[in-house]
């Protein structure tokens, strides 16, 4: 079957881990663990219209400008971009990320999810204003790795965007 | 890595630049380990920081805060544990290494040792080669064992970090794709830490006695996973084996994007798979020339001792099996039937096996081969045909038949002479009744004969009294009437003659078919009589297939015609079924072509194939007996292929055959 990389991108505690865990492996734990480098699982998505073995590279969170992260994006078929419906400061963040990726590879697609959607509830937030959907003219996902919400649709449109794409 | 000093010299180079350092971090750590030391040291330090700070009594202070800051630093050399093992590894590391390499030393000695006690030929060449290279005896054995086992291969695109193909012996705990991940991820790493720009690579990777060995192009990795020590040609080896793939598959690998054609996927995989088993190969150990020289002399005089031992125990068995055939010349009642001589060398005795005519002949060649060679004579195989008691069968059963066909031919003749009675008291009841008619018939014209009389005598009496002219009108009409009926007596008597014919006639035609009938029934007897012997002795129907059956083959065990062989496997099957105690020879040939070790291996293979299909119809195994006797009794003419040479055949195994 064919295989794609996938590279997960965002500030420090944005729930990259999460959301993979979530998807791969229907988990969630509230516990915190740092990425330290990076992690790589593998899946195959049942749901997905087309079988496609991804292989995520959950990527230790930080500033776009961090020592390896161009190593890792290197040879990414597309990206999860994250930013934390809690701290708007990851926002600005998620565009550097979405301009990294895109100067190394471009014409390669992106998703961006804004993860905690489950404790956002009560606030203020706009989508459609924050920093990436003004730069991409599409507003993120709002996706929550604790109850799974939007999760699934995240991965399943950026594999359907990356065979629309041929890559 | 090419250019690396050896550990020894780099350490010796380390100790001149460093010794300086090295003995400082000693005292340092001598002085930390100490606790009141350490205290005495903090105190004063702390001392000189409160008189600077100009605070009173500093040293009174200083005795109560020195504890609490030795305790931190006690806490914190807990905290940096791994710092600290890094920091002394240069001294434990040496300290390990001459302990682990005393053990060695010590394990050899002692293996030495041991070896000395026993002398088994591997050791005794073991020993050999350590006096000729001047190394232990242990370690020479050591050696000689296997020392790597690569486990698996793995081709993959550096960039995407996507596994392109793993051949693998055995299964792998890890998954390919996440291991693949893994390794450029760490490449990566490696390469941003060191910051390499492209001039060099991780070669290895080793935890315990697993190791990773890698070659990295640009574009491509390929890492080769195993376990113990790995051979020195390794690195050489992948980075050949990489530059092979690289010119062999660059094209399709270079924008490999995940997946692969099938083509290419199974040349790779062609590729790595020789990769993997060169490397196993590697990881063999080699024998040195001399021990295989040692090896061949000793070959060779165990050869000729065998070949000397060999000729004259061939001469002995020779003589023994004459003697055999001398006695089995004795009984002439056993000449043409088939008797085997064969030496059995487990308890050096002739054992003669086979068939002879009747009992009176097996007991006389049995006292011929006990004058003959006396205990040296195993004649428990041998066996009668029991000629006399089949003949005597034989008479039985024919007794049997001739009783059974008398029978029949009474039955039929007693039906067909109740059917001809039948058919005569039917004839005779139809006569009868005809009869019966025409004399009813003749008694109506005799009484109409009388009325017509007595009519002519009135008329005369009537013209006597006058009535001569009655008489004249009437008299031409009587003599017409008289006329007419003497016509239809004639013709009745006519009929009655006809009908008397006709019936004689038909009894006769009866009598003729009844004659053919039984002629042609007597006929029908002698040609249905051998049909019915056959039938009703099944081992003789089970003979006439044998001898007539055959499954030819189209090439290798390829039947040539399946349909009629499943026929002819279920008709011997069912036959077999009605035949307890007979067993089955089947007989693979082959036409001469190719060599003659595999004609007879094939002809094995294809009375194999044979076998199979009887045993699948329900025959069981133990009655079926396969050989291959590649192209003797060839059925073509010519040195060339035939289909008629590709053929099994069969045969009924002989009574008393082991």
């Amino acid at each position: 079957m064919a295989a794609r990389k996938i590279v997960m991108l965002g500030g420090f505690g944005v729930g990259k881990t999460s959301l993979v865990r979530r998807y791969v492996l229907g988990q969630f734990d509230a516990r915190y663990k740092v990425t330290l480098g990076v992690n790589i699982y593998k899946f195959t998505d049942p749901g997905a219209d087309e079988p496609l073995d991804l292989v995520l590279w959950d990527i230790e969170g930080g500033e776009a400008k961090a020592p390896l992260l161009k190593t890792y994006i290197m040879g990414a078929a597309g990206a999860v971009i994250v930013g934390d419906a809690t701290r708007p400061d990851t926002h600005p963040l998620m565009v550097d990320h979405l301009d990294l990726f895109q100067g190394l590879l471009p014409g390669r697609p992106s998703v961006a999810a804004i993860n905690k959607g489950d404790m956002a509830a009560g606030r203020a937030l706009d989508l459609a204003a924050t920093p990436i959907a003004v730069a991409t003219s599409e507003p993120p996902r709002l996706t929550s790795a604790l109850s799974g919400t939007a999760v699934p649709d995240l991965f399943r449109d950026l594999s359907r965007r990356i065979l629309a794409a041929g890559l | 890595m090419p250019g690396e000093l050896p550990a020894d010299d780099a350490e010796r180079l380390r100790l001149l630049l460093l010794w300086r350092e090295q003995e400082r971090l000693d005292r340092l750590e001598a002085r930390i380990l100490d606790a009141a030391a350490a205290r005495g040291t903090v105190r004063e330090v702390v001392v000189d920081a409160l008189k600077d700070a100009q605070v009173a009594d500093a040293r009174r202070l200083a005795g109560v805060i020195a504890p609490a800051v030795v305790s931190s630093i006690h806490a914190e050399i807990r905290n940096s544990r791994d710092m600290m093992v890094d920091a002394l590894y240069p001294i434990t590391g040496r300290m390990v290494s001459a302990a682990v390499r005393d053990a060695f030393q010590r394990l050899l000695i002692e293996l030495d040792r041991r070896i000395a006690g026993t002398l088994p030929f591997e050791r005794i060449s073991a020993r050999i080669e350590a006096l000729m290279t001047g190394k232990p005896v242990a370690q020479v054995l050591l050696r000689r064992n296997p020392s790597f086992l690569a486990t698996d291969v793995l081709l993959i695109h550096r960039s995407t970090g996507l596994l392109i193909h793993r051949e693998a012996d055995g299964a792998q705990a890890l998954d390919g794709d996440v291991l693949s991940g893994l390794l450029t991820a760490i490449l990566g790493f490696a390469a941003d830490a060191f910051g390499a720009d492209g001039a060099g690579d991780v070669k290895t990777l080793s935890f315990g006695a697993s190791s990773v060995h890698l070659a990295a192009s640009p574009a491509l990795l390929l890492a080769l996973r195993g376990e113990g020590a790995a051979p020195q040609a390794i690195a050489a080896t992948l980075d050949g084996a990489l530059a092979d793939l690289i010119e062999a598959h660059g094209a399709a690998l270079g924008d490999f994007s995940g997946t692969l054609d099938e083509a290419a996927a199974e040349r790779i995989q062609l590729d790595l798979r020789a990769l993997l088993g060169l490397v196993q190969a590697l990881g063999r150990p080699k024998r040195k020339q001399t021990g295989a020289l040692i090896m061949l002399a000793l070959l060779a005089a165990g050869i000729a001792g065998f070949l000397g031992y060999g000729w004259y125990e061939r001469s002995r068995v020779a003589g023994l099996e004459a003697r055999a055939h001398a006695a089995v010349a004795e009984v002439p009642s056993a000449r043409g039937w088939p008797v085997i001589v064969q030496h059995r060398s487990r308890d050096d005795r002739v054992v003669v096996s086979g068939l002879v005519a009747d009992q009176a002949s097996l007991v006389a060649l049995q006292a011929a081969l006990a004058r003959q060679l006396g205990d040296q004579a195993d004649a428990t195989g041998l066996a009668d045909a029991g000629t006399d008691r089949l003949a005597a069968a034989v008479a039985a059963a024919e007794g049997k038949a001739a009783a059974a066909v008398t029978m029949l031919r009474a039955d039929q003749q007693q039906a067909l002479t109740a059917q001809e009675a039948a058919w005569r008291a039917a004839l005779a009841t139809q006569d009868a009744a005809a009869t019966q008619r025409l004399t009813a018939v003749a008694e109506r014209l005799e009484g109409l004969e009388r009325n017509v009389a007595g009519a002519i005598g009135m008329v005369e009496q009537a013209a006597g009294s006058g009535l001569d002219a009655l008489g004249s009108r009437f008299g031409g009409a009587l003599s017409d009437l008289g006329g007419a009926l003497a016509q239809l007596r004639r013709e009745l008597e006519a009929d009655i003659a006809r009908v008397a014919e006709r019936s004689e006639g038909r009894a006769s035609d009866l009598a003729s078919a009844l004659v053919d009938y039984s002629r042609e029934l007597q006929t029908l007897d002698a040609r249905v009589r051998p049909l019915e012997d056959i039938a009703a002795d099944p081992q003789r129907l089970l003979a006439e297939a044998v001898a007539v059956a055959a499954v030819f083959f189209s090439d290798e065990d390829v039947l040539a015609d399946p349909p009629h062989t499943t026929e002819l496997v279920e008709q011997l099957a069912g036959l077999l079924a009605e035949v307890p105690g007979v067993r089955l020879r089947i007989v693979g040939f082959s036409d001469p072509t190719g060599r003659a070790g595999l004609n007879a291996s094939l002809s094995q293979a294809r009375a194999d194939r044979v076998r199979g299909l009887l045993t699948a119809a329900g025959v069981a195994p133990e009655r079926l007996l396969t050989v291959g006797r590649a192209t003797e009794r060839r059925l073509a003419a010519g040195t060339g292929p035939n289909p008629r040479d590709r053929r099994v055949e069969f045969e009924l195994v002989r009574v008393g055959e082991p």
